[in-house]
């Protein structure tokens, strides 16, 4: 690439910047608004707030270094472009430095998934339908706030799946291994949960509580909390396999190029250093962001355990029922409240939300009865977070001219359907997305989320192939291209 | 067609057999981008509303196909191509002249290299 190639020349009228101004500072003023008339009404909101302005970063962050794991993915394999998989290892490294000072401060708000196969069948399916509707999780509700239709279908889609999927029997539980059935069965689970009925309570019941959960740091035996935090979770379960990756990329990727551009070089290990660092440091917009992001999502958790301790809670279930908010609630009294960076479930819920008003049961399962909850997404501080991605997102585009209100084609609508649709259904097999599955999870010691990176990578790669497919068959029916 | 076919296919234009149109036009103009002067763009490729994967593959056949010393204008309003594109064009014997952002979309102009050597990564400065 030549010198200054990201050099963008702006042919935006003033008139444009400053009325982009104004409106971006019109979604700020609603933020701040929202948070300072909540506050008053009640200071509990205050936990709200924390999980809406951590939103708002991260979809700043997003679209400023247009960070979305499908572009990971699918730039590797399409393009052989490695930007936003450096970006996205930055992020992993950071993240997991600041979890470990977190964790040391007694902090940390993390939970470990089981480690077993299911994430590497869920992040198949995740990462084959995110090829299709050309965004992850996070990445279409940042691409919504930039005005994509699309996108926001594909959030719809992906949250309507979950809260159907989550809620379906039928067919499906003829699927059902019986020694799933049986496990589901001998857990003694409350009579409003069905548990041997329904695919998914029986997958969560019968399979998923059976499995361990590791932590890296733990598992090794470490007895100092530092060497458990940063030797065992951080360099050992985040940045030795993130280097390790970034090698890779680099030398499948980037060397040939590199070497080829910088022939004057002597060969040995600095030209390789230096070829590695160049592809590091290749977008610095994807770094910046890749940085922002990793420190942010680690300060979050300390963040939402400080108010949990101000508040005496462990869960925003606790402070809703407080507060006068019952209605969603699960029968345990609690709501969906990761306490870190997470998509994917607070959307289900507002799909389930929306379902329930519109008069169907979906509470008669595990996964919302029994653990999420469907609470009015009015009072849902972990979706106030989502919708404020979108706001920080659109805050971001709009200072930068690079808002667009842009509708789908026929085609393009129906992909973003189907490929929603799959990425609900991978999410929650895989118990969470490319954030809560994999970001969050490898950051904090959790090895479980290297299976679901593996999932993800595997189903992307397929859909890249289907997809090249598809693009030549098409082009193939054009004139020919040369010119 | 059956009816259920019928409906795929309505979701589908291509099942149809219908080309889709790569929004390729070969024909010379000129250009002038602020600050860089003017170019002599020989062929647009105007990719407006694609998703970025189609995008992204659509530009990569359009650069191979470019004979050397030709000029193409990508125009695209996806920001995640317009992010990706400029570190493509190297692999694919290009070098990058510009990137020009209007209002709701940008024109990236890219030059073929002559005795470009195409091929391996993408990957460069």
């Amino acid at each position: 690439m030549s010198e200054g190639v990201m050099d963008t020349t702006e042919g935006v009228g003033a008139a444009t910047g400053r009325a982009n101004a104004l409106r971006a500072a019109a979604v700020v003023g609603f933020f701040l608004l929202v948070t300072a008339g909540t506050f008053a009404v009640d200071a509990r909101y205050l936990y709200f707030s924390a999980y809406l302005w951590f939103g708002f970063i991260y979809g700043m962050s997003l679209q400023y270094g247009r960070f979305c794991m499908a572009s990971a993915i699918r730039d590797l394999f399409a393009v052989g472009v490695p930007r936003m998989a450096v970006g996205i290892m930055i992020a992993v490294v950071l993240f997991s430095l600041v979890s470990a000072a977190v964790t040391l401060t007694g902090r940390s708000t993390f939970h470990p998934s089981p480690l077993g196969l299911y994430s590497v069948v869920g992040g198949a399916i995740f990462g084959f339908g995110m090829v299709f509707t050309g965004g992850c999780a996070t990445g279409s509700l940042y691409k919504t706030g930039e005005g994509s239709v699309s996108a926001l279908l594909v959030v719809l889609s992906l949250s309507f799946a979950q809260a159907l999927f989550v809620d379906v029997g039928g067919l499906l539980d003829k699927l059902v291994p019986a020694a799933w059935t049986a496990s589901a069965a001998a857990k003694g689970m409350p009579p409003e949960v069905s548990v041997t009925h329904g695919w998914y309570d029986q997958f969560l019941a019968g399979y998923i509580w059976d499995l361990k959960a590791v932590i890296v740091g733990d598992a090794l035996g470490f007895h100092s909390p530092v060497a458990r935090a940063f030797v065992g979770n951080s360099l050992l379960n985040a940045i030795v396999p993130a280097a390790l990756l970034l090698v890779v990329i680099y030398a499948v990727w980037y060397r040939k190029g590199y070497l080829r551009k910088h022939k004057h070089l002597p060969p040995g290990l600095a030209t390789e250093f230096a070829g590695w660092w160049s592809m590091v440091t290749a977008s610095k917009r994807t770094a910046i962001a890749g940085l922002v992001l990793g420190v942010a999502a680690g300060v979050q958790m300390w963040v939402v355990q400080a108010l949990q301790q101000k508040f005496g809670i462990s869960n925003a279930g606790e402070l809703l029922s407080a507060m006068g908010h019952k209605e969603g609630l699960s029968l345990q009294e609690t709501v969906f409240d990761p306490g870190y960076f997470y998509v994917t479930t607070q959307e289900a819920q507002g799909a389930a939300w929306v379902l329930h008003k519109l008069g169907m049961d979906v509470t008669g399962n595990i996964f919302f009865g029994l653990e999420n909850g469907i609470p009015n997404p009015l009072f849902n501080p972990v979706l106030w977070m989502s919708f404020s991605v979108i706001g920080g997102s659109m805050v971001m585009a709009l200072l930068n001219n690079e808002f667009k209100l842009k509708f789908p084609t026929r085609e393009i609508a129906t992909w973003a359907i189907t490929g929603g649709i799959l990425m609900g259904l991978g999410a929650r097999i895989g118990m969470g997305c490319n954030i809560g599955a994999f970001f969050a999870t490898v950051t904090n010691g959790d090895p479980s989320g290297w299976l679901f990176a593996a999932g993800m990578t595997g189903g992307g790669w397929l859909g890249v192939k289907f997809f090249n497919w598809w693009i030549e068959r098409k082009m193939a029916r054009e004139a020919p291209l040369g010119f | 067609m059956d009816k259920s076919i019928e409906a795929v296919a309505w979701l589908f234009p291509s099942l149809r057999g219908q080309a889709v149109e790569s929004g390729l036009r070969a024909e010379p103009r000129s250009v002038d981008i602020p600050g860089l002067g003017s170019v002599t763009a020989d062929a647009t490729v105007d990719l407006s509303g694609a998703t970025c994967l189609r995008t992204n593959l659509v530009t990569k056949r359009v650069l191979d196909a470019a004979r050397p010393g030709t000029v193409i204008e990508i125009v695209s309003d996806n920001l995640s191509s317009v992010e990706t594109i400029p570190f493509m064009l190297a692999g694919h014997g290009c070098a990058h002249v510009g990137t020009l952002h209007l209002e709701g979309s940008w024109k990236i102009y890219a030059r073929k290299v002559e005795g470009a050597d195409e091929g391996g990564a993408a990957g460069d400065e």
